[in-house]
Formats: C-alpha cells, sequence, structure tokens
C-alpha cells in the first residue's frame, strides 16, 4: 500500500482559490512558512500571505485546502521555505505540494437586489434573523463584546470596543459619513489574539453592509479609507482578512450566509450562523456581531422607506 | 509595586487561549494583574489610557505578544512569569496530553512504557527490522508497509506468537482496537462481535453491514493478506481466534478472507471449531460452501456473513431492513440497455469489493477478466485494456506503484472510466466510494464530474451507460454518507446498498438471457 516515490511525502490540494492557484503560473517563486497551526500553516510570498487549510476547514481567499486535517503531525516548521518551480511545489525539506486533485474554488458573485429593504416580507425577515442573532450572541461568552471579568486590561478593551460599536451606529444610521472612516479605523487591532475582535467586527459588518446594490453601500468609501488608514495597526493575517473584505472576497462559509441572507432563505440559516460562531475561537462570534448590526441598519433604512 | 513586560516577537494565540492564560495568570499567587495580548497599536492604545504603557511596550510590533504583569516586587514578577510561561508551554502541547515524536521504537517504548501498540508505515525495505524491534520490545504490531518479504512476514509472526501478541500484516490496512479504527476503517458502533479479516475492505465491509444491522464490533484484528497462504500457515487468524475467544466482550466471532490455501483453511477451521463462541466463516469466492457444523456456520457473501452474525447476538432478522434485490428496477435497466451493451466493467478501489463483485459474476458468466483473477487463464495479460467483463482493482500493485492508494488519489479511476464509456459493449460500470478514517474525505465529490461525463460520451454516442454506484460507510462516517449517496442519484447512478447487492445488481443488469 505504501509506494515512496522520492524522500519527501506528497501533500495533496483538495481546493484553492484563484489567488492561490495563480502562483503556480509563476515560473520560479519562492516563499517562506510564517506560522504553523494545528489546522492551518500561513505562507509569506512576495510579501503576501497564504494559507494552507486543513480539510475540515471552508475555502477561503488566497487558501489551498489539504487533505490533512491535523498540521502539528507533519515536520514544518515556521522558517521552511515554500518553493514553486515551474508549478511543482516544495515546502521545506520534507514536503511536495500536488495539485492532481485539486479543484478551483471559485467565490460567489453576491449582489442585493436595490429595491428589497423596503418590501414588508424581507423586513420581518430582517428583524426575525436580528432575533435569532441577539439570542445566539447573547451566549457568547468568548467575545471581548460580552466580556465580563474582572482583568483590568481586557474591560477596558471591551468597554472601548463597545462604545466604539455605538458611536458607529450612530454615525451610519444618522449619516454623518464624515465622521465614518475615523471610527472604522479605530476599530482595527482593538481586541486581544490573532485577529482582534474590531477587525472581526468589520468584517461581518462589511460582508452585508457593503454588497453590491446595497442601499448603503454609499459607505463604502468611509469603510475603505478607515481600513487603509488603520491597517498597519494590527497583526498581518488580520490586515489581509480586512484588505480581502473591502474586494468582497470571504471564506466560503460567510459567502453561503450572505447568500441565504440576500435570497430570504432560511433552510439552513441557523446553521450557517452557528458555522461563522465556530470560526476561531472568539472570531466567529465577533463577526456575527457585526452581520447582526448589518441586518439591523438594513432594516433601519428599509423601515423608513417601507412599501 | 513592580510591573514587568515581556514581548515575544512574531508570536500568535487566539484569543480565548490568551483570556485563559490571563484568568489562569491572575490567580497565581501575588499577582495585581496580569493579561497577554497581541501587541497592535489600538491595544497600545488602551494601555496607554490605563497608564500602563512603558518603552518596552511602546517599542512592540502588530505581530508580537505582550505580557504584563504587576505584582509585588521583581522577584515575585519574575516567579508570575515562570507560571504563564508554563501556561504557554501546556498550551502548545495541547493542554497537557500531547503528541511526541520520537526517533526509534526502543526511544519510545522508554517514553511511554504503558504502549503496547506500534503502528508501522515505513519503506518496506526497512519495514521487517522496525516490526522486529516493536515485537522485541513487547508491543503488538499493526504493519502497514508492504513489500516485505513472505520470509520475513512468517519470522515476524512466529515470534509474534511465541510471545503472545498480534502482528497484523505486512500490507495490513484496517483494524479496530479497543474502539479505535487504525489506518483505513469506518465508525461502528462497538458491541460484542470480533471480526479477523485477511482482506481489508472485506473487513471493513463487514463491519459496516454489523453496524447497518444493528450490532457492534469489539475488536476488529486484521492479518495481512497472506497470512492464509501455504507459507504463513494463518499464524495470526489463529492467534487472533484463540485471543477473541478468551475476550470477555466478544460474543461471536467472524472471519474474512479470500479463499485460503486448503490446508492452512482446514487448520483455521478445525481452530474455530475448537472455539467456546459461535464463528461465521466467509472465505469469499470458495466454491461450494461447507456445509454448518454445530458452533460452525458458512456464508457466501459479506451481507450474508454480517447477518448470521448478528442474528447469533439476538437481532431478530424481521426486525432489519435486508434490502433485497430490486426486481423491478433490474428489469427497467435491462430494457434501457442495447443489445449489444452486455458487459460489466468494474473499477474499484477496495480489493475485496472488486471480489465479491467479481466472484458474484462468475457464477453467472465465464468470461471475467481482472487483474486479480484467481484463474491465471483469465488475469489481464494488459491491465490498461478490458476483455469482456472486467474488474479491476486500483488498490492492487498494479495500478499504485508510485501512485497513492485509489482511495486517496482517484486520478486512474477517472481516466479509466472515462475510457470505458466510450466502450459501445459496455452496460454497467460499477464503482466503489470508501468512506471513514484514512480515506478520500470526499471520495464521490472528487469522482462525480468524471461520472456525468462518461454519462454524457455515452449519451452522445446514442447508448444509455448504468453507472452503479456503492458507498461503503455507515450513519456515522465522515463525510455524511446520505450527502454521498444522494450526490450520486442526483447524477443518475444507481446506488447499490452493498458490496454483495453491487455484485448480484450488476450481473442482472446485463444479463441477455432468460429471466434469472
Amino acid at each position: 500500500m505504501n509506494n515512496a516515490t522520492s524522500h519527501r511525502q506528497t501533500l495533496y490540494g483538495l481546493t484553492a482559490d484563484i489567488h492561490f492557484l495563480d502562483l503556480l503560473n509563476q515560473p520560479q517563486l519562492s516563499g517562506k512558512i510564517e506560522q504553523v497551526f494545528n489546522k492551518a500553516i500561513n505562507v509569506r510570498i512576495d510579501n503576501q500571505l497564504f494559507t494552507l487549510l486543513g480539510s475540515q476547514l471552508d475555502n477561503a481567499p488566497n487558501s489551498c485546502r489539504l487533505l490533512n486535517k491535523d498540521f502539528a503531525l507533519l515536520n514544518i516548521n515556521g522558517g521552511d521555505d515554500f518553493h514553486i518551480s515551474n508549478g511543482k511545489v516544495s515546502i521545506g525539506e520534507n514536503y511536495w505540494l500536488s495539485f492532481s486533485l485539486c479543484k478551483t474554488w471559485r467565490q460567489p458573485v453576491i449582489a442585493f437586489t436595490y429595491d428589497k429593504t423596503n418590501k414588508k416580507n424581507y423586513q420581518s425577515f430582517l428583524l426575525k434573523q436580528v432575533t435569532r442573532l441577539d439570542l445566539i450572541l447573547s451566549e457568547a461568552e468568548s467575545s471581548l463584546f460580552n466580556y465580563q471579568g474582572d482583568n483590568l486590561f481586557y474591560s477596558a478593551s471591551a468597554e472601548k470596543l463597545n462604545q466604539l460599536r455605538s458611536h458607529l451606529m450612530s454615525v451610519l444610521q444618522e449619516q454623518h459619513h464624515q465622521n465614518l472612516a475615523d471610527v472604522v479605523r479605530q476599530f482595527v487591532g482593538l481586541g486581544i489574539g490573532l485577529t482582534p475582535s474590531g477587525d472581526d467586527y468589520l468584517v461581518g459588518l462589511m460582508a452585508f453592509l457593503l454588497l453590491k446594490n446595497h442601499p448603503v453601500n454609499e459607505i463604502y468609501p468611509g469603510f475603505y479609507q478607515g481600513i487603509i488608514q488603520g491597517v498597519n495597526n494590527t497583526t498581518p493575517i488580520s490586515a489581509i482578512t480586512l484588505e480581502k473584505a473591502l474586494v468582497h472576497e470571504y471564506r466560503e462559509n460567510m459567502c453561503q450566509l450572505i447568500q441565504s441572507l440576500v435570497d430570504t432563505d432560511e433552510t439552513n440559516i441557523h446553521l450557517q450562523f452557528l458555522n461563522i460562531l465556530n470560526i476561531g475561537s472568539s472570531s466567529g462570534s465577533d463577526m456575527l456581531f457585526g452581520i447582526r448590526d448589518a441586518l439591523y441598519l438594513t432594516h433601519y433604512f428599509g423601515e423608513r422607506y417601507v412599501d | 509595586m513592580s510591573t514587568r513586560v515581556v514581548i515575544k516577537k512574531n508570536t500568535y494565540f487566539d484569543s480565548v487561549s490568551l483570556m485563559s492564560i490571563s484568568t489562569k495568570a491572575n490567580q497565581l499567587d501575588n499577582v495585581e494583574q496580569a493579561f497577554v495580548a497581541m501587541a497592535t497599536e489600538m491595544n497600545k492604545g488602551v494601555l496607554r489610557n490605563l497608564d500602563l504603557l512603558t518603552p518596552e511596550l511602546e517599542e512592540a510590533k502588530n505581530g508580537d505578544l505582550m505580557i504584563v504583569i504587576k505584582g509585588p516586587s521583581d522577584e515575585a514578577n519574575e516567579e508570575i512569569l515562570a507560571g504563564i510561561e508554563d501556561l504557554f508551554n501546556k498550551k502548545n502541547q495541547g493542554g497537557g496530553s500531547h503528541e511526541a515524536k520520537y526517533a526509534t521504537i526502543n526511544s519510545a517504548k522508554t517514553h511511554i512504557q504503558d504502549s503496547n501498540l506500534a503502528i508501522i508505515s515505513v519503506n518496506g525495505q526497512f519495514a521487517a527490522r522496525e516490526a522486529r524491534l516493536a515485537l522485541e520490545n513487547d508491543l503488538n504490531v499493526m504493519l502497514f508497509s508492504d513489500n516485505v518479504s513472505i520470509e520475513d512476514e512468517l519470522a515476524l509472526k512466529k515470534l509474534a506468537s511465541s510471545k503472545g501478541l498480534l502482528m497484523m500484516g505486512p500490507d495490513c490496512g484496517t483494524a479496530i482496537i479497543n474502539g479505535t479504527a487504525l489506518c483505513f476503517g469506518n465508525s461502528v458502533r462497538r458491541g460484542s462481535i470480533g471480526i479477523i479479516g485477511a482482506s481489508g475492505t472485506g473487513s471493513q465491509e463487514l463491519s459496516v453491514r454489523i453496524h447497518e444491522f444493528g450490532a457492534g464490533v469489539s475488536q476488529l484484528i486484521g492479518t495481512g493478506g497472506r497470512d492464509l497462504s501455504e507459507k504463513i500457515g494463518g499464524i495470526m487468524m489463529i492467534d487472533a481466534l484463540k485471543m477473541l475467544d478468551a475476550d470477555e466482550e466478544t460474543k461471536v466471532i467472524a472471519l474474512i478472507s479470500k479463499p485460503p490455501a486448503p490446508a492452512v483453511a482446514k487448520k483455521v477451521l478445525e481452530q474455530a471449531e475448537k472455539c467456546q463462541k459461535p464463528v461465521v466463516v466467509c472465505f469469499l469466492g470458495s466454491q461450494p460452501l461447507p456445509e454448518d457444523k454445530p458452533g460452525l456456520t458458512f456464508a457466501r457473501s459479506t451481507k450474508e456473513a454480517a447477518l448470521k452474525t448478528v442474528l447469533l447476538t439476538g437481532v431478530k432478522k424481521e426486525d432489519l431492513n435486508l434490502h433485497s434485490l430490486n426486481w423491478p428496477l433490474i428489469e427497467e435497466v435491462r430494457a434501457q440497455l442495447a443489445p449489444e451493451q452486455k458487459y460489466i466493467r468494474g473499477l474499484f478501489c477496495g480489493g475485496t469489493l472488486c471480489d465479491e463483485a467479481m466472484f458474484a459474476a462468475l457464477e453467472k458468466y465465464d468470461d471475467v477478466y481482472s487483474n486479480i483473477q484467481p484463474n491465471p487463464e483469465y488475469r489481464l495479460k494488459d491491465i490498461n485494456t478490458s476483455i469482456a467483463h472486467t474488474f479491476l482493482d486500483f488498490g492492487d500493485d498494479d495500478f499504485t506503484n508510485g501512485k497513492p492508494h485509489p482511495m486517496i488519489d482517484p486520478t486512474n479511476r477517472i481516466e479509466r472510466l472515462l475510457q470505458e464509456a466510450r466502450d459501445p459493449e459496455v452496460g454497467v460500470i460499477m464503482m466503489d466510494f470508501v468512506l471513514g478514517f484514512g480515506s478520500h474525505e470526499d471520495p464521490v465529490g472528487v469522482m462525480i464530474d468524471a461520472i456525468k461525463a462518461a454519462k454524457n460520451i455515452a449519451k452522445e454516442d446514442g447508448r444509455e451507460l448504468i453507472i452503479l454506484g456503492y458507498v461503503l460507510g455507515t450513519d456515522q462516517d465522515t463525510p455524511a454518507i446520505d450527502a454521498q449517496v444522494k450526490m450520486l442519484t442526483d447524477a443518475d447512478v444507481i446506488w447499490a446498498s452493498s458490496s454483495t447487492n453491487t455484485g448480484l445488481l450488476g450481473r442482472e443488469f446485463v444479463w441477455k438471457g432468460e429471466k434469472a
């Protein structure tokens, strides 16, 4: 059953997005392994971050899902070479990366139907999802938004985060768009871990609010400026996620949820909320706070012009 | 009061881990305040407002981790820091229990003295040496590697037998020991049936059918495919029979294998007769089926073996869905096939699944060819060209040389599927899809486009091509079996409910004679 073709073990890619597959078209490229987690390996190539994901994770921008489930079992370490030469990929001294099984994952293009927000049935759909999310998020203890502990720094961070959230909501509701970039900038990098809560919140908010044809997507420049001004103030991995969000690129689970929200399709929506909730340790709940507020704002603006 | 700051360059942890470490750190003696977080600008801003920002923290970068401790003295802070470092180390090691890497079996055994099983998967030329080392260290062995000489296998099995240890393999791909599936295996409930298998997918199929019929598996012991050869003499199957006979959890024993060498079959059956527990024997392809004896029951197929086994555990036959053959479907398919579409092409990942379908065809047809045909006259000379009814085991060395097993890499099967679809004499293509530990994460998904393309090739040629698919797995396996089956049926593939039914349906679909 085992047939070794060389001293290197072959790892198999299952699905990859076009940005990752584009790398294979370069005759020669070299990068370095940046971090190795159990389910993800980050690779820096030409100052961009790409990610190898475990097969149990969903697709994501700049990423390739591998057949493996646990990278801790592999002998791959930060600082190892990642080398591409004529379509062949080697990792460190021990592995080849094969794309013989690999399929392309294409990010779906999701657009809002412009006059949807002022329809009564869509309004009640939005309200129902906001209520559903409030219930889910009331139990999201891992989120900094809900921090109730006595750690001085975390309490201050949570307070700042919630203040910013209220401020952002009023800026958007009252359409004081001149202040938007500054508020958005303050979110970037605010939070404890690898992807700070403020960043995750913005990703969730933008995923729905900045959809093509969404009635409030005129706020895009404010978000764009705020993130560009703040992106150097957060962790490199989170910066990539924010930049991708600005060009409407999200992970697969997020795309599926947003599509259901646009289509008024409740069939799998609870499961899709939970799929987001389970991203990372607290990232998912922070993103859901953003999605919740995006739905609330959509309902708020729609209600004013309800048909 | 003293403040200690530590910056860890390019160190990343998720927020919940950092909060958890901070909470535990605050419970350490003498701590007034301690926290850890990424050193982003915004976080430093929060620290500034709390009057906790030091020049050292100011210098930290976005990708750095900061540890801040406020304690009674510099000395106390150092102790607290050591405690926090310890928490980080525990986190890195998965919270206490962790996987360690050892360079040699001796070293692993020295460090984990109560270990009792080694799974060995190294290049064949080193495999026997490693297996011997493991046995010498009193470890049971599962030897996944192939290309081990039969002389080495005999010596290893004699050594294991003398020490009362299991020597599963070489080329042993399936076992379930104390509820844990090793290498390729399915998620089945635990129960009272002990399986001993000299064929990997045969054992998987038997365990899956037992699970479907409502019973469970105590142990599944693989022996390796050559154990019942004249040279090895069934050493491991006989030892495993004795072990399961003595095992309190096991109430019924099932044996599954291709037909053994006659002298070995005799020895194995003699041992089975001596068992205190009932034994069900399935030697696939054995003709004729021996008569049952007290405590010894014979089965022709994997499904029959599973059924007879579970009935012995007290399950009632009337409570089971036996998935009897769907004759209206058979008639419908026969009507769709043109007269010249008279052949089956079986494209299998699982060797025993291939065997079982081939043996079903052999009961009805003579011109049955394969790369694993026991009759050398009908063994394919050129594996790239099918003749009449052809059954291919893509997991056999003929196909895997230099390539991964087809359960992992479907490339060979995809190419062959399209090739067979172009043959106007082909009526049915059979395919298996194996779920479970070690297998492809989406075995149907990676083939489905090729299946649709194959059907289109035939359609454009004015033919209806029947594809008969079998998904080996349980309702507990990942990916979900229902979704895998649905993907097949949505693509107009006919779904067979078991390995046995796959063989029977396929041979009936292409039957051109009188009604069987």
